[in-house]
């Protein structure tokens, strides 16, 4: 049975509509809906001339520019499976999902040297400028051939962290792009062609893609994009030149716009201010009330079910709270041994839905465990439900979530192993300044001394190493780790 | 030692530049200026475990200046 092509849907209206209404600004610079819808039929005419048959991963590593949604709709026409890798993605990362996800063809961006390196000349390239193939030879045929889907076919993946520290895809069909958009956007958050969104979370992150890619489409809006790095200083320049009405950020975010806030006052022009990513601290709701009158709609998503399944409603937003359950999803709160806890009890968070991705890419056995045969999915969150609204409490495995990026502790407890001052580790998830972040606990070898300046030197030897957001806020020095009789880490004995 | 150097050895501790130290203005926010999201906590948890003092959520959220840290850590305010 065959469904609609997601990026025909996201397309061929706004062309009707308004051809030559800006679909995206990124820097001083806009896209019309025409010249989107053009370039993405050539993209997909492209890779058509390379070669790439529907149902082909194609690995595009671009930052948040025009290129970006130009590659990903020109791959769904085509019928091949657009795999969205992060631009600040470590080489390590980079090697790992290019040999999973099997692409033929990289589509990157000329200043970005990491895919390259990572692929050397084993596949092809498509090298982007800030709009699109930088080199397209191809004049511009009508490509009014897009690929009809069949229920089975994919049309994206995207990559989730998994606790091993190696990224798992997560594999999505054509209407997982469409469905949040009634669903969330339209039902919920009243997303029309007036508004203007902005994220600050990037397309290779589900609710980034969401947000940027398939909300501002769907209903005929525009997006903003920023390809730099979501700094506070940046994200208030953007939100006072363009104006956004819906402003989509994580925890971090917000709370970095608050510490940097020298008025008692924020005068900000958005109609909505929304929060995903991690739990969104109740202080860190309350302060921006305060500064901003505004409330912050905190939601719960994740990459395995696309977009928000729990999110609060506006004008009803609950400090604290995640929110209550969507329309269109089921949930459960269970406990260990999968049974349904009482209400106001924790539980483990069992979620399902239509937007649910069917496994993991290459991992049978991971996907047994978190795709359950009765169509829920293991969050690996607990919750509290109280009077409908859901209430974030932790996490049952070891992983972090923080800044809005997953942290697997095993990825940290590595880097800090290889500096040689360092005989063991352990990273557990502390709270800090309202956020959770990654707390190293460190066994020092012996003869080393615990000097002033050890913390930044450690610190120093991650962030060399890994992305900033892994780097431990907080070092505690031990005499020994906590272990099972085993000899396994006890890190849940660390949470601070 | 005043607190307010106190406070910048501990920016120097967690691997704050030596130079983003010395410019740093106490009455001024750190947030964005000498601080990013990585170092924020860090330096929160320097101040804890050097002053033996826990900062809520809610604090720290009005602890935005070096100002702000040695009212805090000298008058609890």
């Amino acid at each position: 049975m065959s469904r609609s092509n997601a990026a025909v849907e996201l397309l061929s209206r706004n062309l009707e509509l308004h051809p030559d209404k800006a679909a995206y600004f990124c820097g001083d610079r806009a896209l019309s809906y025409r010249e989107l819808d053009k370039a993405c039929r050539r993209f997909a005419r492209l890779l058509q001339k390379q070669g790439i048959a529907p149902g082909e991963r194609v690995l595009i590593v671009l930052p948040d520019c025009f290129a970006f949604p130009v590659a990903f709709l020109g791959c769904l026409l085509s019928g091949a499976v657009a795999v969205a890798a992060g631009a600040h993605l470590v080489e390590g990362d980079l090697t790992y999902i290019f040999g999973d996800c099997g692409a033929r063809l990289l589509v990157s961006h000329a200043e970005l040297a990491a895919p390259r390196s990572v692929i050397g000349d084993k596949v092809k390239v498509i090298l982007c400028g800030d709009d699109g193939p930088l080199e397209d030879s191809i004049s511009f045929d009508t490509f009014d051939s897009p690929y009809l889907p069949s229920s089975e076919d994919f049309a994206y993946m995207l990559y989730s962290s998994g606790s091993t520290g190696m990224p798992k895809g997560v594999p999505h069909r054509h209407e997982s792009l469409l469905l949040p958009c009634d669903l969330m956007g339209r039902d919920l958050l009243g997303i029309t062609s007036d508004d203007v969104i902005f994220s600050s979370s990037k397309f290779s992150f589900t609710y980034g893609l969401i947000n940027s890619l398939a909300f501002p489409l769907r209903f005929g809006a525009t997006a903003i994009l920023h390809q730099g790095k979501p700094d506070q200083r940046a994200i208030l320049d953007i939100i006072s030149r363009r104006k956004p009405s819906i402003f989509f950020s994580v925890p971090t975010i917000y709370t970095q716009i608050i510490l940097s806030c020298a008025q008692r006052q924020l005068k900000l022009p958005m109609r909505l201010c929304c929060s995903a990513g991690e739990a969104l601290p109740a202080a860190v709701f309350e302060e921006w009330q305060r500064l901003t009158g505004m409330e912050i709609l905190d939601g719960i998503g994740s990459t395995e079910m696309t977009y928000h399944f729990i999110c609060n409603i506006p004008g009803q937003a609950v400090a604290g709270s995640a929110g209550r359950l969507l329309p269109g999803y089921r949930a459960r709160l269970v406990d260990n041994n999968g049974n349904d806890v009482p209400a106001g009890s924790e539980g483990n968070l069992l979620v399902s839905g239509d937007t649910s991705s069917p496994f993991y890419w290459n991992h049978p056995e991971k996907s047994a465990e978190t795709m359950l045969p009765d169509g829920f999915i293991r969050t690996g969150d607990i919750f509290v439900e109280r009077k409908g609204f859901y209430y974030h409490r932790g996490r049952s495995d070891d992983m972090i979530k923080a800044g809005a990026h997953w942290v697997s502790p095993v990825t940290v407890e590595d880097a800090l192993r290889s500096h040689p001052a360092v005989a063991d580790c352990a990273v557990a998830a502390v709270s800090v300044g309202a956020l959770i972040k990654p707390g190293a606990f460190v066994v020092l070898t012996p003869g080393t001394e615990q000097t002033p300046g050890l913390t930044g030197e450690l610190r120093a030897h991650v962030m060399a190493r890994l992305p900033d957001y892994m780097c431990p806020v907080r070092f505690r020095f031990m005499e020994e780790l906590p272990r099972t009789s085993t000899g396994k880490i006890q890190r849940f004995r660390m949470r601070e | 030692m005043n607190t307010i150097d106190e406070l910048k050895e501990l920016m120097l501790k967690i691997g704050i530049k030596e130079c983003i130290v010395n410019e740093t203005d106490p009455a001024q926010p750190l947030a964005g200026r000498a601080m990013d999201s990585i170092d924020y906590p860090a330096f929160i948890a320097a101040v804890e475990e050097r002053y033996g003092i826990i900062i809520t959520d809610r604090y720290s959220l009005k602890l935005r200046s070096l100002n702000d840290f040695m009212n805090f850590i000298n008058d609890g305010s």
